[in-house]
């Protein structure tokens, strides 16, 4: 049987809804292009729904370091009354607390009402590329069929970098050699939590949670408590190496993991997100390993919701009260750009004549079982990502976003936090909009940097300025 | 060059893990066969994760019509906590309410226990056949194309994709672009049970009750039954007073209903089943995905709504969307035998009857539009086996949304309870053709003695009941 294809054509195709593309199909549309969105699920915003905090936004001093799109965000996420904000973990962060299910109806509203035509449940198949890095379109398939899309600049935010691989671009993959990733997890919530109750315990027993890994944040560890607890967020993370995590573990009424952390979503419900579960040696690119994961998954999320219940104060009451909507991927391919960010990069807070986009979330990288390196950025600041890691060497009209860019691996655990994804996606469609203006679509390296960051910065981007 | 296909094979293989390919697969597996569930999204259960009750479990009369994997998957989220109860609305129906939350769990659960493979994230992208039979399906996911072959199929897909693209006939909605509204169901925290149900008692007006003539009470006695029961399971309805007006000042959009179910007692949360975007076909992705902007205005309407003009929303807040656009019809895959309208409104029963359906006849349309015709003397139908066999496909079944029938009967037998049931029996029936005795899979010649006697020894309800 042979099947006929349909075909479309636009000036942007970004791929990929989650922080990163949403961002970018949103700020090309803004900018004046024609703009398709292909998302292979049945929402927009990716692991923004999972419930876990968006990092990256505010510098461990408290700056702002990601503006713009993520400010428009955050805002829509108030109107459906899901918006938290800033909060302090005391530990290495400041983040930005939303409710997840308010944030589906932000990125649709920032998306849909920015004029871009969307494609869910659409899967990018195959990518149509000539020989000298020029990306034409992407056939995608989806219930009615397959479709040509023809675009002038295509972003890739699908987080495992499937354009720019399909076009034959180099990727990266672990480090050094070992194809070691980090672990997949399963986000879940609970509701009816005791805020009071549980900070109160944290005052009681303070050697279970981490504290201070960042000095700025007081003088000491007593201080540190102090001022978690007077915050009066639950925004705890139980470390692994405290007593009550240790000997849960030890008796088997926990899995092995290096951390149960704890992240309001919602004050209406008193409901949290918890971030602790993970199954590690998942290549999440390979779908029947992926596909299995959620067997384990779904049992550490019971293991761990009855562990609240009956361990942790505060948590008496509560109930398990959603899922995350799929499994969450910390880590695949990365593309290897015209730029390269490394750890050292990261660690130094290093700024960039061409930075495009700020990242300020710590060295990040969760192992198998308790395994966990983290540390901080200098000073507590940002450090720039340049235009550079947004750039798949070898191509001409190609841009990625989010997860998948161009850095080492430490690089890569900071910089894949979703405020930073949301920064890079802002500049990534920026760029293809400006192309457009340029008529410069075969070669997106025409855009200039300088103009680039002008326009960024005109549009509420954090570039410089800051720690 | 792009990636060759990898391969792997199973004897039978389920499409469409929704709430009749879970059943099927299960039912396949502990019969025996090597089974694998594949799904194009990231989890299992489909509409059984929106928060919409399950229908179709128990008959106007309060009668148990479907048992077995229901049952199983019932018991499963109770040991959970995650099982609100089986209510009757006092409209029409026996409704079972689970928590859409703990369905997730108690679905890996179950297919874990059963011994299924499952392959998410997975999209079936052609069918292979040779002659009359589906000899493989090609699925597409990010590790590329696989060749899954298999000796028997199960189309569970709610479209019929496998079954349409074997080349199997179809219908489609009314066959004049006219399909049931797709809907965005949403949840909300925190509801007063106590103030709703006064309320209800106090304007039932703006209920909808007794619509079965089988209920003998008057809307009266309906109405405290209903508060009575203490649970909020309530329907408003368009013709009441407060929908009417509210519609008419534009303060809510038009909408036949909404329908209110509790998920979770402890979060005090309810499921509310009212958005609507009717006549989109749902097979045309770029139509589906151009609905989502006005599904979500009228869930942020809505929950404004209920909190500013019923009792017992006060207080409450917005809990989350439902995983997906829910989809009511698209596809009706002709088959050997076709249920009719006729039928299920007078409770047909049938010797070689293989599930059961007690819904009534069910056709949400536009605006405030909608078809409700009870199931006679508060009965069931029985759903022979020709239903499920696409014409002319011999080692392919069908079970769920997109099993034969005619459009009325489909309003009936579309919900979660009898999509169950038909999965059980598609699935039992996969495992008996992979059995030595019938090597060539033809799933028509299965004696239906023999497939009647495996469901109801595996605790499937058939016959006994009204
Ligand atoms: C368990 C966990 C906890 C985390 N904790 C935090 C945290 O606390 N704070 C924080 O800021 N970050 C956190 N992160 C990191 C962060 O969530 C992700 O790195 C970030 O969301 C990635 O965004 P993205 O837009 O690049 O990719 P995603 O959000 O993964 O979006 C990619 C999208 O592309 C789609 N897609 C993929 N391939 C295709 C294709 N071929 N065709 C069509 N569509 C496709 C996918 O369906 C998906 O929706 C965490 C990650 C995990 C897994
Ligand atoms: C808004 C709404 C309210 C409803 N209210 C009720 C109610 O209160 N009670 C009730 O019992 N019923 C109700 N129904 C009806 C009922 O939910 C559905 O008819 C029923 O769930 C269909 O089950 P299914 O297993 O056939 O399909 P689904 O649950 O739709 O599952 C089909 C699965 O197949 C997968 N799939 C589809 N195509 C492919 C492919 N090509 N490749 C791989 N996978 C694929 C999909 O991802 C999906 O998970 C309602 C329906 C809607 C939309």
């Amino acid at each position: 049987m042979t099947t006929k294809m349909s075909s479309m054509e636009t000036d942007v195709l970004v791929v990929g809804g989650g922080s990163a593309g949403i961002a970018a199909a949103t700020s090309a549309a803004r900018n004046g292009a024609k703009v398709v969105l292909v998302e292979a699920g049945p929402m927009l915003g990716g692991e923004l729904n999972s419930g876990i905090p968006v990092d990256g936004v505010y510098t461990a001093r408290g700056d702002l370091a990601v503006g713009g799109f993520a400010t428009d965000f955050f805002d829509a996420c108030a109107r459906y009354d899901g918006f938290i904000g800033k909060v302090c973990d005391y530990r290495a962060l400041n983040v930005v607390c939303v409710d997840p299910e308010a944030s589906k109806l932000a990125a649709i509203e920032l998306v849909y009402g920015a004029g871009v035509q969307v494609l869910m449940y659409t899967f990018a198949d195959q990518v149509v590329a000539s020989a000298d890095g020029v990306v034409e379109g992407v056939i995608v398939r989806n219930k009615r069929g397959r479709t040509l899309i023809r675009a002038r600049v295509v972003i890739d935010a699908t987080g495992d970098a499937d354009i720019a691989a399909g076009a034959g671009c180099e990727t990266m993959v672990g480090e050094g050699g070992d194809p070691t990733l980090q672990p997949v997890s399963l986000v879940f919530r609970m509701a009816g939590v005791d805020a009071a109750r549980l900070l109160a315990f944290v005052a009681e027993a303070p050697e279970n949670v981490s504290v201070l890994e960042y000095p700025g944040f007081a003088p000491d560890r007593a201080a540190a408590i102090a001022g978690l607890v007077a915050q009066g967020r639950p925004k705890v993370f139980l470390v692994a190496g405290g007593p009550l995590l240790d000997t849960a573990i030890a008796e088997g009424r926990m899995y092995p993991t290096s951390m149960v952390a704890i992240t309001p979503i919602s004050e209406g419900r008193r409901e949290v997100s918890v971030n602790t579960t993970r199954v590690a040696g998942v290549d999440a690119t390979d779908t029947s390993q992926l596909s299995r994961a959620i067997d384990d998954l779904s049992r550490q999320v019971q293991t761990c919701s009855r562990f609240l219940q009956t361990s942790v104060p505060g948590f008496e009451d509560a109930v398990l009260s959603a899922l995350a909507p799929r499994v969450g991927i910390r880590e695949t391919r990365r593309i290897v750009g015209d730029t390269v960010l490394t750890g050292a990069d990261i660690l130094a807070g290093r700024k960039f004549d061409d930075g495009i986009a700020k990242g300020c979330h710590e060295l990040d990288i969760h192992g198998r079982e308790t395994g966990h390196r983290r540390a901080n950025i200098k000073d507590g600041g940002s450090y720039d990502i340049p235009y550079g890691c947004l750039l798949p060497k070898a191509t001409k009209n190609l841009l990625v976003a989010g997860r998948c860019l161009s850095a080492d691996r430490e690089a890569h655990s900071t910089a894949r936090v979703m405020g930073s994804c949301m920064g890079m996606g802002q500049a990534a469609g920026t760029a293809a909009a400006m192309a457009r203006e340029l008529n410069a679509f075969e070669d997106i390296r025409q855009v200039d940097v300088g103009a680039l960051r002008a326009r960024l910065r005109e549009q509420g981007a954090v570039l410089d300025g800051i720690a | 060059m792009p990636r060759p296909y990898s391969t792997r094979h199973h004897d039978v293989v389920v499409i469409g893990g929704g709430a009749a390919g879970i059943a099927a697969a299960s039912a396949a597996a502990r019969n025996g066969a090597d089974t694998l569930l594949i799904d194009a999204g990231p989890v299992m259960g489909g509409e059984l994760l929106s928060g919409i009750p399950i229908d179709g479990c128990l008959n106007t009369r309060g009668e148990w019509i479907v048992g077995g994997f229901l049952r199983d998957l019932i018991d499963e989220c109770d040991a959970m906590g995650g099982f609100v109860g089986a209510f009757f609305d006092w409209r029409t129906i026996w409704v079972v309410c689970c928590d859409p939350e703990m369905m997730k769990l108690a679905v890996v659960n179950q297919m874990r226990k059963a011994g299924v493979k499952w392959l998410l994230y997975s999209f079936v992208d052609e069918v292979v056949t040779d002659g009359n039979r589906v000899v493989g399906v090609v699925v597409l996911n990010k590790s590329g194309r696989t060749l899954i072959t298999a000796n028997t199929f199960i189309d569970c897909s709610g479209d019929g994709d496998v079954a349409v693209g074997a080349g199997a006939e179809f219908l489609h909605g009314d066959g004049a672009g006219a399909f049931q509204p797709v809907t965005m169901v949403f949840r909300m925290a925190g509801v007063d049970t106590g103030r709703l149900l006064k309320f209800a008692g106090e304007e039932p007006e703006n209920l909808a009750l007794g619509e079965n003539p089988w209920i003998k009470e008057s809307r009266e006695e309906c109405v405290r039954a209903l508060v009575a029961q203490g649970y909020p399971k309530i329907f408003l309805r368009a013709e009441g007073p407060l929908l009417s007006k509210s519609i008419a000042a534009g303060e809510l959009y038009p909408t036949a209903l909404i329908g209110v179910t509790p998920v979770s007692t402890q979060r005090r949360e309810v499921a509310l089943n009212t958005t609507r975007v009717a006549n989109v076909d749902a097979t045309d992705t770029a139509a589906l995905s151009a609905t989502m902007p006005a599904l979500i205005d009228q869930v942020w309407n809505c929950q404004a709504f209920m909190k500013k003009r019923v009792p017992g929303f006060e207080d409450a807040v917005f809990a989350g969307l439902a995983p997906r656009i829910g989809i009511r019809e698209t596809r009706r895959i002709v088959g050997r035998e076709m249920l009719r309208g006729d039928d299920v409104l007078a409770g047909v029963k049938r010797a070689d009857g293989i599930a059961k359906g007690g819904h009534h006849v069910d056709i949400h349309g536009g605006g405030t539009d909608q078809v409700r015709q009870p199931i006679a003397d508060g009965g069931s139908y029985d759903i022979p086996l020709g239903c499920l066999l696409p014409k002319d496909i011999e080692n392919l079944a069908i079970a769920g949304r997109c099993f034969s029938a005619d459009r009325r009967a489909h309003g009936s037998a579309r919900v979660m309870g009898t999509c169950m049931a038909m999965g059980q029996a598609v699935g039992t029936a996969a495992a008996l053709a992979n059995d030595r005795n019938a090597p060539d899979g033809i799933l028509a010649d299965i004696p239906i003695a023999q497939l009647r006697t495996r469901l109801l020894e595996q605790g499937a309800i058939l016959d006994g009941t009204h």
